[in-house]
């Protein structure tokens, strides 16, 4: 009489590794039991695949595009926004128009490249910003360069601590991860798959800013100012992240909705959001992201 | 939404939860691959296989997430993609006829078994999908699809796959399966 349980148990691999040992004795001596074995194999295999066919089906009916334009597009902020920039790759950190009385004197403009149908908008950025120093505890990377001339170094210092043992940034230069709303996340984040075999391991430190959200209907605002995050919209019913770029000049935040960030200067009113086109952040922010 | 959320939802066998994920990391995932040779039609491959073993696995019984859903996706993606590149690497050097034969005839087995269970229908394709590669226990089983009880589902899905076994075993001959 034919095993169905026994073989469906060894072939879903529920057996204790007694029995299994036991099992695999009576497949080896019986043709029969080895071939309906199998056979079921292929059979759970192509349950299995029906499964991930079924489900790969939904997710193709969902749109996505890896295009931030259409995505910008279609969001709320473009629809109220002035226009869409794209920044050069040679920028840093922008600053909104509405932000150019914060920065003083010490200010670079950055040429923007706006789409035809929009605005050109002229972005103005902090000389301060565009050059920090980087006195990175890692030697092969203090080596590279000594001074952040843009975010491509910041990003490979991210990139560093996925490939290699976590590496420890003592330097003035920090990049912590912002883990709302439990905001303080310390010691170290691990992640281990087995069948996908990769480790992810980095250390943070308590980020000491507080949140508060006000529910709202209306277009998504914030506030940053004395410590104190405030957002003001429907956050509560939304994925976002916060983000914290510590940079020896000061804190910058920035917010990642739907796979889209936006930069968060201090402000003592409310305003919208920034969204973030420069490509070089954008891929720092998704190393941070991940890291998160 | 918070982590735990989205796991409970996926436990409670939520499949547009899915759909959100999908939407809400997909251009950080896709930038990774088109950062590495791939195309936007890649990153979506890619990234819809990492939602589906993230959604296999949080169903199991042992499954405990150490980080957040983002980073764990995200690895998923840069291990999946990895491989796919290996893979194509492999395929453009001399193994590349034998492997295609090996793929093709394991494609052609999947493909049999996966045309029976369409025609087995519902609620059976359902209940062996479920519980064979979701995972779901049969008392989840027979809350989601609304049966009497556990008993209930337990007796349909011994049924349904002495049905699908019975139907691939009629409609195709064995060499098909072993060649």
């Amino acid at each position: 009489m034919m095993p169905h349980d026994d073989i469906e148990r060894y072939v879903l691999d529920r057996m204790s590794h007694v029995e299994k040992t036991a099992f695999e004795i009576r497949i080896k001596e019986d043709a029969a039991i080895n071939e309906e074995v199998a056979f079921q194999r292929t059979i759970f295999k192509g349950i299995g695949e029906a499964r991930k066919a079924a489900l790969k089906n939904r997710l193709a009916q969902v749109p996505v595009s890896s295009s931030w334009f259409s995505n910008a597009i279609s969001s709320g902020w473009a629809k109220a926004a002035a226009g869409i920039v794209v920044v050069s790759a040679a920028s840093l950190i922008f600053y909104t128009e509405g932000h150019r009385d914060d920065l003083g004197d010490d200010n670079s403009s950055v040429f923007i490249d706006a789409p035809e149908s929009q605005e050109e908008i002229v972005i103005s950025i902090p000389d301060r910003l565009i050059t920090e120093k980087a006195d990175a505890a890692n030697q092969d990377i203090a080596t590279a360069s000594t001074t952040i001339e843009n975010y491509d170094i910041a990003r490979e210092i991210v990139e560093d601590e996925f490939q290699e043992d976590n590496v420890d940034l003592e330097g003035t230069l920090q990049i912590v991860p912002v883990n709302p709303p439990e905001l303080e996340f310390e010691g170290e984040l691990e992640t281990q798959d087995e069948e996908n075999n990769t480790l992810l391991d980095i250390s943070s430190v308590e980020a000491p800013i507080n949140i508060d959200v006000i529910e709202s209907e209306e277009e998504r605002l914030y506030r940053y100012f004395d410590g104190t995050l405030t957002l003001k919209g429907d956050y509560n019913s939304i994925y976002y992240d916060l983000l914290e770029l510590n940079l020896e000049e000061g804190r910058l935040y920035f917010i990642e909705i739907d796979g889209d960030y936006f930069a968060l200067p201090v402000t003592e009113s409310f305003r919208s959001l920034d969204l973030i086109v420069n490509k070089s952040l954008i891929s720092t922010l998704d190393s941070l992201t991940a890291l998160n | 939404m918070k982590d735990r959320d989205i796991l409970s939802r996926i436990k409670r066998g939520d499949e547009s939860v899915l759909d959100q994920l999908y939407q809400k990391y997909f251009r950080m995932m896709s930038r990774m691959v088109l950062n590495n040779s791939g195309t936007e039609d890649d990153a979506k491959d890619v990234y819809q296989e990492a939602l589906i073993v993230f959604w296999q696995k949080a169903n199991s019984l042992d499954f405990e997430l150490t980080s957040k859903i983002s980073t764990y996706l995200y690895s998923i993606c840069l291990n999946q993609w990895r491989k796919e590149l290996d893979r194509r690497s492999k395929l453009s050097r001399e193994e590349k006829d034998g492997m295609d034969f090996q793929q093709h005839e394991e494609d052609q087995s999947y493909d049999i078994i996966v045309a029976c269970i369409e025609e087995l229908g519902d609620p059976c394709k359902s209940i062996l999908m479920y519980h064979y590669f979701d995972g779901m226990s049969m008392s989840d089983i027979a809350e989601r699809m609304n049966f009497a009880n556990t008993d209930t589902a337990k007796t349909k899905k011994y049924k349904c796959k002495k049905r699908l076994d019975s139907i691939v075993r009629r409609r195709y001959k064995k060499e098909d399966f072993f060649s």
